[in-house]
């Protein structure tokens, strides 16, 4: 922000013009838009789409991924811009709204969109990860691609979803797309549609045709072919007309996949697909709902995402929330068949002033009285011997709400729980009916996934 | 008559002294136009991406000539690089940029251009951020005014190209 309020006219086209890239690269859109009706020559060199909307995409996005890479075909870098800026707005973490209504086979959670998801920016795509525990235990939490979205040649966005996380690399991602072999349940094409205000419609895409292929082998055994009206025309590599298609990504990779694409490989596709019904499993669409405030600040040191154990001993993730009511809520998210899943309440506080130490006798036999709940490993210790800092009352639970527990009688020490904040900033709660503490540790850092292993 | 300038510590007092220092590395530019001579320390003249790889390359001798640049400019440059070197907090530099690039446009333009050449990143966007929030959110007629661009677009053309670009409005 200048200081100077009445700019001293400069003269700009006595500039080099990679001196006025660069100035044109710090501003938007529409500034960009404004700024081409100021002469010929600038509107011209606005049009420019390898030098000013490179510049644009680099500066916005350059460190972020690799903008050449995504550019096939006929990409504009100015079309680019326009669908990156769109797709920034998935970056962070998401949580599913309500319960997963794609369940998987009994017991196995695996076939569920995830419960947590955190979109981050790949070299020339952006990938969703399911955020969960490993399953050795412990505290270590790993996340694992589930989601991908990239563009095709026409620079549209198409969009994969894995949920058994099966694919680990983009290029493996590729390679399956072009290969009639896929594993039952597998890809499964999806549109993300961004409904405003932080949510977004995740849908089966049922016109998604491949021309290279005939999209994925469900349950019963049967090649999908997707769009009704999928006219396939000649053999061999043209597009349908309108849908996304994965022959030109395939091209784009040829020399790495495949060489040798057409011929024999093709005609054996051809012959298959003619022999395939028309039938799918219809895959339900899934909300998401952005999760804003996933780090603390000082003045809200409980809010964000963290990693705890319970008394079922395994990870689970607790998003803490400041409400406008002056209120503390946490809840867990989840992946599980239990009720209230994906978002299970846990516990709500109204007062949010800390006690400071030192604390009352009373106040340290209830900390004292109780176990850390721990892994099995009991040497991954996240806090050692962490000493409390500040306490605060939790004086509302949930429990009041679930149907099974509206027998029991309003007893006020059911309701009553702590927070015991310890020095290092992290802090374990524990309620009054049980002798258990669970600590959490954070697992995001500016917003940011921390580390996995 | 050539004048000699020390950037760096106002004791010493001669070229031999700064040599036989024995923990840093001094370098000599000397602007080909007006001859004028800057001495640096080397950690502060390898912010210009065309002299690190000079340096790098071996290619530097003790005296480096550089072309193009004024004299002016590149006191104000060293003077910049020298900062950017020395100090580490942002919101320090970010004060220190403001008040530096209180410069005239003929200043500015010196600067920005010589910054380009040198290929200093730092320097050239925080002299290019500077024009370009001058223009940010005015309109077409006013950056005309601000950038002394001339209109040479009829009426029609400018509406065509409202209509073209008129999706990057929809924000």
């Amino acid at each position: 922000m200048t200081t100077q309020n009445d700019a001293v006219p400069i003269a700009f086209p006595d500039f080099p013009e990679d001196v006025q890239l660069t100035i044109l690269s710090f501003l938007n859109q529409s500034e960009i838009s404004t700024f081409s009706c100021t002469s010929k020559r600038f509107y011209s060199l606005c049009n420019n789409d390898s030098k000013l909307w490179f510049s644009l995409c680099d500066r916005k996005f350059g460190s972020k991924t690799r903008i050449k890479k995504w550019v096939t075909g006929q990409i504009t870098y100015k079309r680019l811009y326009k669908t990156l800026c769109e797709l920034e707005g998935l970056i962070g973490f998401w949580r599913r709204s309500g319960q997963s209504k794609n369940c998987g086979s009994p017991g196995n959670v695996g076939d569920q969109t995830p419960a947590l998801v955190y979109f981050q920016w790949g070299d020339c795509f952006i990938s969703g990860c399911r955020v969960s525990g490993s399953r050795e235990g412990g505290y270590d939490v790993v996340k694992r691609p589930c989601f991908w979205i990239c563009l095709n040649s026409e620079g549209e966005c198409v969009s994969f979803l894995d949920p058994n996380c099966r694919v680990e690399g983009f290029e493996e991602l590729v390679a399956k797309c072009d290969d009639l072999g896929f594993v039952e349940n597998e890809l499964i094409p999806v549109n993300v549609n961004f409904m405003g205000g932080g949510h977004v419609v995740v849908e089966e895409n049922v016109n998604y045709v491949s021309s290279s292929g005939s999209g994925e082998i469900r349950k019963s055994g049967v090649v999908k072919v997707g769009s009704p009206r999928g006219e396939e025309g000649d053999e061999g590599v043209e597009n349908v007309i309108g849908s996304p298609v994965m022959s030109d990504m395939y091209q784009y990779f040829a020399n790495r996949t495949s060489p040798g694409a057409g011929g024999e490989r093709w005609s054996r596709r051809q012959r298959r697909r003619e022999k395939v019904k028309k039938c799918w499993k219809k895959w339900e669409p899934e909300h998401y709902v952005k999760i804003v405030n996933c780090s603390p600040t000082p003045a809200r040191p409980l809010q964000g995402l963290w990693k705890g154990i319970c008394d079922d001993m395994k990870l689970d993730f607790y998003l803490v929330a400041y409400d406008d009511i002056g209120g503390i809520a946490c809840r867990r998210v989840e992946d599980s068949s239990k009720p209230f899943s994906g978002y299970a309440p846990v516990f709500w506080t109204s007062n949010t002033t800390f006690i400071e130490s030192p604390f009352s006798p009373e106040e340290n036999y209830i900390y004292d009285s109780r176990t850390h709940l721990r892994p099995p490993d009991a040497s991954d210790c996240i806090h050692g011997d962490e000493a409390v800092a500040r306490i605060l009352y939790i004086n509302s639970s949930y429990d009041l709400v679930i149907p099974d527990l509206a027998e029991t009688s309003v007893n006020p020490r059911q309701v009553e729980g702590r927070i015991w904040q310890y020095g290092n900033g992290t802090f374990g709660f524990g309620f009054l009916r049980d002798n258990h503490i669970v600590d959490l540790k954070l697992i995001t850092r500016n917003d940011h996934l921390l580390d996995t292993s | 008559m050539k004048k000699l300038k020390f950037i760096g510590n106002p004791l010493l007092q001669s070229r031999e002294k700064i040599n036989m220092s024995s923990d840093k590395k001094w370098l000599t530019l000397k602007t080909t136009e007006d001859n004028e001579e800057f001495v640096v320390e080397e950690s502060v003249a390898i912010m210009s991406n065309v002299i690190k790889n000079m340096v790098e390359d071996g290619c530097a001798s003790s005296v480096i000539p550089v072309p193009r640049v004024k004299g002016n400019a590149m006191g104000k440059i060293i003077e910049f690089c020298k900062k950017h070197t020395e100090e580490s907090d942002e919101k320090v530099l970010k004060e220190f940029d403001a008040e530096f690039l209180n410069l005239g446009p003929d200043a500015l333009y010196d600067l920005m251009v010589s910054a380009n050449f040198l290929e200093i990143k730092v320097l050239l966007d925080s002299v290019t951020t500077k024009v370009a929030d001058m223009i940010k959110g005015k309109s077409s007629e006013e950056i005309r005014n601000i950038l002394k661009i001339e209109n040479d677009l009829s009426a029609e053309e400018i509406e065509e190209s409202r209509r073209e670009n008129c999706w990057t409005r929809q924000e």
